[in-house]
């Protein structure tokens, strides 16, 4: 440490002699080095994020098919917003998406419940977070082949269900039971990340709250409900707000498992786009984009706001 | 009396917590088997000599030559070979011009630097479906739609949230340590490449295995623009069809469980630094 410092007085003495005398030309390169290494993101985003952002705020206000280069495209002003938010499937697609948001609380219990479990200091607690994260880092689509085989109706989960005398149920063939699925399968793949989270938001509170209100005499469910919930609020916060703006852009899952059916009970937003887009209706399929990322946008807004004036507070 | 007293309320103070302990384990038990479960039918399922036996009893057949077979039935190889060539250099030269801006962002005095790094977050909220259309047909202009080039080429140009962490990082790494290189003659690029870099490892090491995992496993993009020469979760997907009945699906999870492999190995070896990074991605919000 000491052998480190010494030279840096030296050094700042050799700073303030240089300053006099070319002070000022080291820093007109100091700003150019700084702009020369943050260029190549700068060239990417500008040319791969804000050109196309703008491409397709003007594509919404023009009936375009994509065929004919856009600026060929007759202006139409709001005709397309209307034409889509008019549009009956567009809005079954977006109820079809809330409806899968209904999964963000049920993972948000089952996952408290596991960090909870995890936070008590257990042997292989190490091994169980491993266990629950490994299905978050698998292959989305092996997991989706994986699923429509189990839940075939001579599949391993109509089996199990056999044992209590329930089924077969026709789980990928029925609206209800597909979207069911659809949910379940979401929440498994999610629930080691919520977890994790919850257990980190634990692992963040002092014990010295709880053996305070053990010494008040509270017990075990009031500690939970009075000072472990409400002091987790950041993560429900946080799981809530990712859940939503990750829901909101549901694909593959949908997509795959079920094609969006059965009678487009699962086609969400994104697939209602993919078949706007596959239509040569781009300027609608951007339209619908738009509308989700309005909707994004103010739950980030939300979000933002929020995580500010916990900073204040 | 009182002693008697004492260690029976002690005794039933151990009993209550071995009891809620033996809950706890058998609550977590439970939760491991609902999430393992699933993987392993997959593995006993790629095992059956056909289709038609797939629903039969658990690991009654083990059929390894599937795995072979599978290469032979589905392009998993060139899934396989497709995904490295994305990942390989986009990770490499993405990675390093991340590493490039963060350090400028971290370190180098520029004009308006707080503004351009705030803006440049404020771009990370638009959600990729608002931009994809709009890159669709730019990538046409250029012939690149059916090739990888679309899912190499912008990534070669960094990764916001990368620079987010990595800048992050830089701002413990004291100042005076630069300031005295700079004294020395170092240039920034030097100081960047010899001093920082080395110093980055831990951090460059999980958020580059974490954007392996994703780049990895993403089907969105690859399948919108480049089906023609599909990675493995395009190939993968592929797989689904309208007739389930008719499906090689013991094949099929022959295939899956390969383009899973890459991933849960660098989970395996990296896991403490990738849970670690995921909860701090969660703290920083």
């Amino acid at each position: 440490m000491a052998s480190e410092s010494l030279p840096t007085l030296n050094n700042m003495a050799l700073t303030l002699k240089l300053k006099g005398k070319k002070n000022k030309p080291k820093h007109v390169t100091e700003h150019l080095i700084g702009y020369l290494f943050i260029a190549p993101v700068f060239i990417g985003i500008a040319f791969f994020v804000i050109y196309p952002f703008f491409y397709s705020l003007i594509s919404t206000f023009r009936n375009w098919n994509g065929l004919v280069p856009l600026e060929f495209a007759p202006k139409v002003g709001w005709e397309m917003y209307q034409r889509v938010l008019t549009e009956p499937l567009f809005w079954q697609s977006f109820l079809n998406t809330v409806i899968t948001l209904s999964g963000i609380p049920i993972g948000m219990v089952l996952s408290m419940g596991l960090a909870l479990l995890l936070n008590r200091g257990l042997k292989f607690t190490g091994t169980f977070r491993v266990i629950f994260y490994i299905p978050v880092v698998s292959s989305i689509t092996a997991i989706i082949i994986l699923w429509r085989a189990m839940m075939n109706t001579q599949g391993p989960i109509n089996d199990l269900l056999l044992l209590f005398h329930i089924g077969p149920i026709n789980f990928l063939g029925e609206p209800g039971y597909a979207r069911a699925s659809l949910i379940g399968m979401l929440i498994w793949k999610g629930l080691g990340t919520s977890t994790l989270l919850y257990l980190a938001g634990l692992q963040g509170i002092s014990d010295s709250y709880k053996e305070a209100a053990k010494l008040d005499g509270a017990n075990d469910w009031q500690i939970f409900w009075r000072i472990t919930f409400p002091l987790l609020k950041p993560t429900h916060f946080f799981l809530v707000v990712t859940g939503i703006i990750g829901g909101m852009q549901l694909y593959v899952e949908p997509e795959l498992l079920l094609n969006g059916g059965p009678a487009r009970a699962t086609t969400t937003i994104l697939i209602y786009l993919f078949e706007r887009f596959g239509a040569n209706r781009i300027s609608e399929a951007s339209v619908v984009a738009w509308v989700l990322g309005v909707f994004v946008f103010i739950v980030t807004a939300i979000q933002f706001y929020y995580n500010s004036r916990r900073e204040r507070a | 009396m009182t002693s008697t007293f004492k260690e029976k309320r002690l005794g039933s103070i151990k009993k209550g917590k071995l009891a809620s302990n033996i809950f706890a384990y058998t609550i977590l038990l439970l939760g491991s088997v609902v999430m393992i479960a699933p993987l392993l039918w997959m593995i006993n399922a790629a095992l059956k000599f056909n289709q038609f036996s797939l629903y039969g009893p658990l690991f009654h057949e083990l059929y390894f030559y599937n795995f072979i077979e599978v290469f032979d039935t589905i392009p998993v190889w060139q899934g396989f070979i497709n995904s490295l060539i994305v990942a390989i250099p986009s990770i490499l030269v993405g990675t390093f011009v991340s590493a490039l801006a963060a350090y400028s962002f971290a370190k180098i005095k520029f004009k308006f630097r707080t503004v351009i790094f705030v803006l440049m977050l404020a771009v990370m909220m638009i959600p990729f479906p608002v931009v994809m259309i709009p890159q669709y047909y730019i990538f046409s202009e250029l012939d690149w739609i059916g090739t990888l080039l679309p899912l190499i080429i912008p990534k070669l140009f960094g990764n916001i949230m990368m620079i987010f962490f990595l800048r992050q990082f830089l701002s413990h790494i004291p100042d005076t340590l630069i300031e005295s290189a700079k004294i020395d003659g170092a240039t920034h690029f030097q100081i960047f490449w010899i001093i920082i870099m080395p110093l980055l490892k831990p951090a460059l090491a999980a958020q580059m295995v974490l954007w392996f995992i994703g780049i990895w496993n993403d089907y969105l993009a690859p399948n919108f623009f480049s089906a023609a020469s599909p990675t493995l979760p395009v190939v993968i997907g592929g797989l689904v069809s309208d007739f389930p009945i008719q499906e090689p699906v013991h094949l099929n999870m022959a295939a899956s469980i390969i383009s899973m492999v890459p991933v849960l190995v660098v989970f395996a070896i990296f896991q403490k630094q990738i849970i670690n990074s995921l909860v701090l991605s969660g703290m920083k919000e």
